[in-house]
């Protein structure tokens, strides 16, 4: 199932209103994202088991104190796994949000701006780009690149920019059309200066609730990916992964590895959601009384 | 009046716009602005009145430059604008010939900026300034406008109004221009708010000598601060002479029945006029 | 004899990010069966949300106090069904923008009569003829072609006219219209008003007219009610108006015209802004930007004073009112 096809949608609704600092869900989600970070970072360095190592005598085993939360089929440490896995899991989806934004906002701005045949090449191309499934193109880079993070990651990103790109377009034409755009044309600013300090501050709150929507779609598609065998290989730790090997393990009574998979991937699209759309929220400039 | 004595002569412009019909394989051309001309004197103010549709809003927007007219010459202090594609320096020098105030006072500044911020910028587009001179300059486009430092250091959410609409003011003179389009410039402000800035308006056309272009359906406004009195209608510039003679009496029936429109002292609304309206 | 509508002591808070604000002050007025009652204001006044109030427009979380009659009957009290009844059938509403509020999907035959059918139970062949009666009444020509054309096929003074039409199709007795010409070019704003004050004095319809332009109001009501910051500050009939305002508010809006003696001079205008009612500070709530404010209207918030054919709140309403203006210096 390839979400990039689906369009992300308007962002949210209206704002609800200043965030007072006693917003216990931004602060709790806030603290979840900087431990991902952490754990991203030297995850596998305070792993207590090493993440590859394997047990054949000691497989599906439940939670205990060596273990915490049980092992895999192989044996492997489950929660070291978790720890480990941080990296490729959280790194891979920061990769195609990063491209597809940078390269989505640039083509925005241009076709947003200029309109006539700029933005007519720029949309048709984009419109192009949005007919393939981010998956068809991510089995394509795979043939061409071979297995890895790398190729589903790159085609990814081509798949989400044209979603970004058209999401951005409307908020720069918009911006564009207000009358202080008009005041500055007047005033003789130049095209350039109009964009960079007037309309890409403005639409730039958009911008962080769609990254991190993008963010949660990116995790789930490459987990996806992963679980198809194209993405990450085993026996590397990935929460993708993990929750596809330990699929035939749920029915035979040891969902542990899927479980706590799965729930690495909610937690951290749910919690970086909340800290996109707060991001937000604190930049967001009202323009009415 | 000779070319050289006025400030802005407009000369037969007119304005074509494509609207696509049907299946958008067939264009038609609607003309907003019909073939006007007209001359405003340095330090002069003419007004462009008209109802929605009449093509004063377009008008405004050619001269000003974010239009470009279908035919028709715009001269300036002698000087006629070219048609076609204008550089970056040529459009630099026309910001500080002519600009403009917008109706409404919540979108027309960047809602990012603090007042002081913007004003700034639109210092630094046009002089070479060191940052003492500029804060001179900054105090003294407030003081003009009637504001204080306090609305300088504020956004615009934080600002009313008509104290938008000053900032607005004080952006335009900031590029020191000869003439000041007003489009609609007090049409969105309450009653008593429009009282006084209308009185900055005219206290600006006295200290600085700038001419005004102000576009209005609005007639009682436009008594108070116009010499003279255009009205426009489906394009065309139906009447034009001195305020009070168009004011008091006017020749054409359309201008006629604009000047009786207005709820005043004494007045009824009386039926009697084409119903498809 | 129980007037048509009676307003008493009307007071409205919305939360404003998470602060009860107060938005209406104590409106206290009343409407007579066939009278039109302007409330005249600028931002802030609490004129529109009056009207709100009384069609249960208000926003969630509002809190009322006091008490709309209507027929003697409270109106604030109805829910649900009744309410819809109540609005179907006695009032008849006019909104700002056509557009805004009529549905573009759908024919203009349908909105006319969709309030007929579907609340009253009239059948469909039946509304139609009267929707169709109904827009030759506000002299709309060729109504069997309107009623089949959209809305964005129609001008917004016609379309104004088709709003009057629905307004007045359900026989009401009480028309609200809020700020009905605004958005209308000023010839079209006097067909329209002319239209709208035959047809009201032909049905003896009352009207509650809420505007910003006392010009307009004056010319077509009967009684005036000048609001500032949430608060009623005058009530006067409008022939007396222009000669007798006895609150320097009123005076203040009667002036902030332009016209043709004020050219070339500078306007009387006023200091500061319109204030909304949880702006006001101690004492009269004009008192910041009236011209002839003493310590006394800093400290004391004035009631209502009755002066000639109305009433004023000012505690120099009678002084104002002989059209001697006290000057700062001349004190109490």
């Amino acid at each position: 199932m390839s979400a990039a096809q689906v369009a992300f949608g308007r962002g949210r609704p209206a704002l609800l209103g200043r965030i007072s600092a006693n917003d216990w869900v931004a602060v709790g989600a806030g603290v979840i994202c900087a431990l991902l970070f952490v754990m991203a970072v030297i995850g596998p360095l305070v792993a207590p088991h090493d993440p590859l190592a394997i047990d054949p005598l000691n497989v599906y085993a439940s939670s205990s104190s060596a273990h915490i939360f049980g092992t895999d089929e192989s044996g492997r440490d489950i929660f070291s796994r978790i720890l480990a896995g941080a990296r490729p899991s959280l790194a891979g989806p920061a990769c195609v949000v990063l491209i597809s934004t940078v390269f989505g906002t640039i083509l925005a701005l241009v076709s947003g701006w200029f309109g006539g045949w700029p933005d007519s090449i720029i949309s048709r191309g984009m419109d192009i780009l949005f007919a393939f499934p981010g998956l068809i193109l991510a089995i394509t880079a795979a043939a061409v690149f071979g297995p890895g993070l790398v190729a589903p990651v790159v085609a990814l990103s081509i798949a989400y920019t044209p979603v970004l790109a058209r999401l951005l377009r409307s908020a720069v034409q918009h911006e564009r059309n207000l009358p202080y755009i008009a005041a500055l044309r007047a005033q003789g600013a130049s095209g350039w200066r109009i964009t960079m300090r007037h309309i890409f501050p403005n639409v730039a709150p958009m911008l962080m609730v769609q990254a991190t929507v993008a963010y949660g779609y990116a995790m789930v598609d490459l987990a996806a990916i992963s679980y198809i065998g194209l993405g990450v290989q085993p026996p590397t730790a990935d929460w993708g992964l993990m929750a596809a090997n330990g699929q035939p393990a749920i029915i035979a009574g040891h969902p542990e590895q899927s479980i706590y998979a799965s729930l690495m991937v909610l937690i951290t699209v749910v919690a970086v959601n909340v800290v996109g759309e707060r991001l937000a929220q604190r930049f967001e400039v009202q323009g009415l009384p | 009046m000779s070319d050289q004595a006025c400030l802005l002569s407009v000369k037969d412009l007119r304005k074509d716009f494509e609207i696509r019909t049907g299946l958008a394989l067939k264009h038609e051309l609607f003309t907003a602005v019909d073939g006007i001309s007209f001359e405003i004197a340095p330090g002069g103010s003419l007004a462009l009145v008209g109802e929605s549709g009449s093509g004063k809003s377009t008008t405004a927007q050619m001269i000003i430059g974010l239009i470009k007219p279908t035919a028709g010459e715009i001269v300036f202090d002698g000087k006629l604008w070219s048609k076609g594609h204008v550089s970056r320096r040529e459009r630099r020098l026309r910001a500080r010939q002519v600009q403009i105030v917008f109706q409404d006072p919540y979108l027309s500044l960047d809602r990012r900026q603090t007042v002081r911020s913007c004003l700034s910028e639109c210092l630094s587009l046009h002089f070479d300034l060191d940052a003492e001179e500029r804060e001179r300059r900054i105090q003294e486009l407030l003081d003009q406008v009637g504001l204080d430092e306090r609305h300088a250091r504020s956004r615009p959410h934080a600002l009313s109004g008509g104290q938008r609409q000053r900032v607005a003011i004080a952006r335009a003179l900031a590029a020191e221009p000869r003439l000041l389009i007003l489009d609609e410039a007090v049409a969105a402000l309450d009653v008593s708010i429009q009282a006084q800035v209308l009185n900055v308006l005219a206290d600006i056309r006295e200290a600085t000598g700038i001419a005004f272009l102000f576009i209005s359906h609005d007639l009682a406004v436009v008594q108070q601060v116009c010499d003279e009195v255009a009205v426009m209608q489906d394009g065309k510039i139906v009447e034009f002479g001195d305020a009070e003679s168009v004011l008091r009496h006017p020749e054409n029936p359309y201008a006629q029945r604009l000047v009786d429109s207005i709820p005043r002292r004494g007045w009824k609304p009386k039926r009697g006029f084409v119903t498809s309206a | 004899m129980t007037d048509l509508l009676e307003i008493d002591g009307l007071a409205v808070e919305l939360p404003v990010d998470g602060l009860m604000r107060s938005v209406l002050h104590d409106a206290t007025f009343s409407v007579d069966a066939g009278e039109a009652v302007a409330l005249v204001g600028e931002s802030g006044s609490g004129k529109s949300m009056t009207l709100r109030a009384l069609l249960g427009l208000l926003p969630r979380g509002a809190v009322v106090h006091g008490d709309i009659r209507f027929d003697g009957a409270s109106v604030l009290e109805l829910k649900g069904a009744q309410m819809r009844r109540f609005l179907a059938e006695d009032i008849g509403t006019i909104f700002q923008d056509p557009r805004a509020h009529i549905n573009p999907m759908r024919s203009v035959g349908d909105f006319l009569c969709e309030g007929l059918v579907s609340t009253r139970g009239v059948k469909r062949k039946v509304a139609v003829g009267r929707a169709v009666e109904a827009l030759r009444a506000v002299r709309v020509a060729d109504a069997e072609r309107r009623m089949r054309q959209r809305p964005y096929e129609l001008s917004g003074g016609l379309l104004q006219r088709v709003m009057i039409a629905a307004a007045l199709i359900g026989d009401p007795r009480l028309l609200l219209a809020d700020e009905p010409t605004t958005a209308l070019d000023v010839t079209t704003q006097e067909e329209v008003m002319a239209i709208l004050d035959e047809l009201r004095r032909e049905r003896s319809l009352a009207m509650i007219f809420v505007t910003h332009d006392l010009e307009l109001a004056i010319a077509v009501c009967d009684r005036i009610a000048v609001m500032y910051a949430g608060s009623i500050v005058e009530v006067r009939p409008s022939t007396e108006i222009h000669e007798k305002a006895a609150h320097p508010y009123t005076q203040a809006l009667l002036s902030a015209r332009p016209s043709l003696a004020t050219r070339g001079r500078r306007m009387e205008a006023i200091q500061g802004r319109p204030l909304s009612a949880f702006e006001v500070p101690d004492g009269c709530s004009f008192a910041p930007r009236c011209p002839y404010a003493v310590d006394l209207c800093r400290q004391e918030a004035p009631g209502m004073h009755s002066v000639g054919g109305g009433c004023a709140r000012c505690h120099f309403a009678e002084r104002f009112a002989t059209g001697t203006w006290v000057t700062e210096a001349e004190g109490v």
